[in-house]
């Protein structure tokens, strides 16, 4: 008796620490990402050609990049896009995802066994192929970076539904719900929908991180957000981190600031994704 | 638990149908292989013929007019008019999803736009590029991934397991390219001991080659070893709360053997599931990877291709790589089945 006690008041303190580093992690994006669209120390695509490749000093915190331009105001910048770029990939994904699982779950039978073979082939295409056949569709861009990693997503969140619903589906409640006369759309909305949220939730916290490497690593290829030539052209962590490889030996601080910044942003989300997770299901660990 | 369970039934129920007959079971077994041989072999077509139609898709995405995507402003209308011939746009969709299927069984995937010539001959020359980089960065990621997710787990809860999932979950945050670019500025701007770049022929200069791909399939590698060591950790823990390992343990089996014989054994067919998953990964992530490095592989040709807006080379290189990918899981598939027979009554 006295082992579990000292085992359930220890493990709830060391899974706080995901939390709360995630939470920070996460609320400190957003606050960037806000003060990013507002207000940047300097102009993040206006070049200056007096202070190129400057080393972090007091006037440019984190250094300044080939064409003069600051790179903390960049990275500000770069906020907006990656919390953009989750946000929208996130909801092409699970809604998608919700949708094709729901039906799958639900319905059952032959729409069953097509809907999971077409996602099970989807999900052995890696993201960065769906990449290559979007972008050369659409031209690449930050909807078709967006969309690729959106689709690709699909599979993780239709599954966990298809799962949550068929575990859920036969039970007495849902008859209950059934007997009084709701439709079967009012079921899956009010009765099964909010029974399931807690994994989806878990994973559209994943899927953001996921999104936001994904777009990076698609921009640093060429395949996403293009180079900023007007002030109000999109920044991408990734296009930073292109541009500054071709300057590595005359200034590695370009280099390391933008791949910090996604490593810690990413960091932050899984470790909120896990946190959130052992919160839910706390026999899980 | 559940395939044992479903293991065990299925056994008794063999066995009361045979009454006790070796030969009639051996049948029965053989059959219920074929089975899964033939279902394996079968779900993998499909996956196949799914991704091919999604990769023929490509063309169909495009808003507006492709023939114009790909000429741009300028064009004279007898281009534009044998253009859409060649890609068949003049067709409807399905009537050519069929004949792109007949050329793609005798190997032709078409002619690419942008540098003349056969998209198969391209794809087969870069083969030999890609290839070392994706199995050499497999192979150093198992030797990183397996003693240290199995040492991980012997050890759970002391410092050296809490420091190896800390940075597994940092090493899964980072982006790869990230840390190539990272590798170059320690190992060849700083230390200057291996290039930043490049890539040399194995015939040419099999030393300067060597060289060239130390610090691409070390990138790859390291990578890929982050999300691998939770894998091979989670899977030697999940094994070593099963009965029989506590069996073999209350019978006073030495630690040490119940490792080798029982805990390791079991952990390493789900392993072998690992490396088919991580081939995959490793082939997308190669992409990436050639061009942190200036490799002239897969993934440069697929880039140049989208570049020039060359339908045929890009849908030829994903269409490769996706076949690849299938056709490595296959095998992974029917070599577990072979390695556990449970999974044969799946």
């Amino acid at each position: 008796m006295s082992a579990i006690s000292s085992d359930s008041q220890k493990t709830p303190r060391k899974l706080e620490a995901n939390l709360v580093f995630g939470l920070s992690v996460t609320v400190l994006l957003v606050a960037c990402a806000l003060l990013g669209l507002v207000w940047t120390p300097y102009d993040a695509v206006e070049q200056n050609f007096d202070v190129q490749l400057q080393a972090p000093s007091a006037a440019y915190w984190l250094g300044t990049d080939n064409l003069g331009r600051d790179t903390l105001s960049r990275l500000l910048r770069g906020s907006s896009t990656s919390l953009l770029v989750g946000v929208v990939s996130v909801a092409i994904g699970s809604s998608l995802g919700l949708l094709l699982g729901a039906l799958a779950g639900w319905i059952g039978g032959l729409l069953d066994d097509v809907v999971m073979r077409v996602l099970d082939a989807l999900s052995a295409f890696p993201t960065i192929l769906l990449a290559l056949l979007i972008a050369t569709a659409l031209r690449p861009n930050l909807w078709s970076a967006m969309l690729a990693v959106g689709i690709s997503s699909i599979p993780t969140f239709a599954r966990l539904t298809r799962a949550g619903v068929l575990s859920v589906k036969n039970l007495e409640y849902i008859d209950g719900a059934r007997a009084l006369g709701a439709r079967d759309s009012r079921i899956l909305w009010r009765h099964v929908l909010p029974n399931i949220a807690a994994p989806l939730i878990v994973q559209g916290t994943f899927a953001f991180g996921v999104a936001i490497l994904a777009e990076a690593a698609l921009s640093y290829l060429g395949l996403g957000i293009q180079p900023a030539v007007r002030s109000s052209d999109m920044i991408s962590w990734g296009v930073m981190l292109r541009d500054a490889q071709t300057f590595i030996y005359s200034s590695p601080w370009a280099t390391i600031f933008p791949g910090v910044t996604i490593a810690v942003t990413v960091l932050g989300l899984n470790l909120l994704g896990d946190g959130l997770r052992d919160r839910a299901d706390p026999r899980g660990r | 638990m559940a395939r044992a369970a479903s293991l065990s039934h299925k056994s008794r129920g063999l066995r009361s149908t045979a009454h006790g007959s070796s030969a009639c079971f051996a049948v029965t077994l053989w059959a219920v292989t074929l089975n899964f041989l033939i279902r394996r072999v079968l779900t993998a077509l499909l996956t196949l013929v799914l991704s091919s139609a999604l990769v023929f898709s490509a063309l169909l995405i495009v808003p507006g007019d492709p023939v114009q995507l790909i000429l741009g402003l300028n064009y004279e209308p007898t281009q534009y008019a044998l253009l859409k011939t060649q890609l068949g746009l003049d067709r409807p969709p399905l009537e050519r999803f069929v004949t792109w299927w007949e050329a793609l069984l005798r190997g032709d995937m078409g002619r690419s736009l942008s540098l003349n010539t056969g998209v198969t001959e391209l794809v087969v020359t870069r083969l030999p590029v890609t290839m070392p980089l994706v199995i050499l960065s497999s192979l150093v990621s198992l030797l990183i991934a397996i003693p240290a997710g199995i040492f991980a787990a012997r050890r759970k809860g002391t410092v050296f397991d809490v420091l190896t999932v800390a940075l597994t979950q940092t090493g899964l945050a980072i982006p790869s390219f990230w840390l190539g670019l990272m590798l170059i500025l320690l190992f060849a701007v700083t230390l200057g001991w291996l290039p930043a770049n490049g890539w040399t022929a194995w015939s040419e200069d099999p030393v300067k080659a060597a060289r060239s791909l130390v610090l691409p399939v070390l990138t790859l590698a390291l990578g890929q070893a982050a999300g691998l060591v939770r894998m091979v950790r989670g899977s030697v823990l999940e094994v070593m709360g099963l009965d029989y390992v506590r069996t073999a343990r209350s019978k006073g089996l030495l630690e040490g053997l119940v490792m080798r014989r029982h805990i390791l054994r079991n952990a390493y067919i789900n392993i072998l599931t690992l490396v088919g998953i991580q081939f995959g990964q490793l082939l997308a992530g190669g992409i990436v990877v050639e061009t942190v490095f200036a490799i002239p592989g897969l993934g440069k040709l697929g880039l140049d291709a989208v570049r020039s807006t060359d339908f045929p080379l890009v849908q030829g290189v994903v269409l490769v790589i996706a076949g690849l990918i299938v056709t490595v899981n296959l095998i992974v598939d029917l070599l577990y089945g072979t390695l556990d027979p449970r999974i044969r009554y799946d």
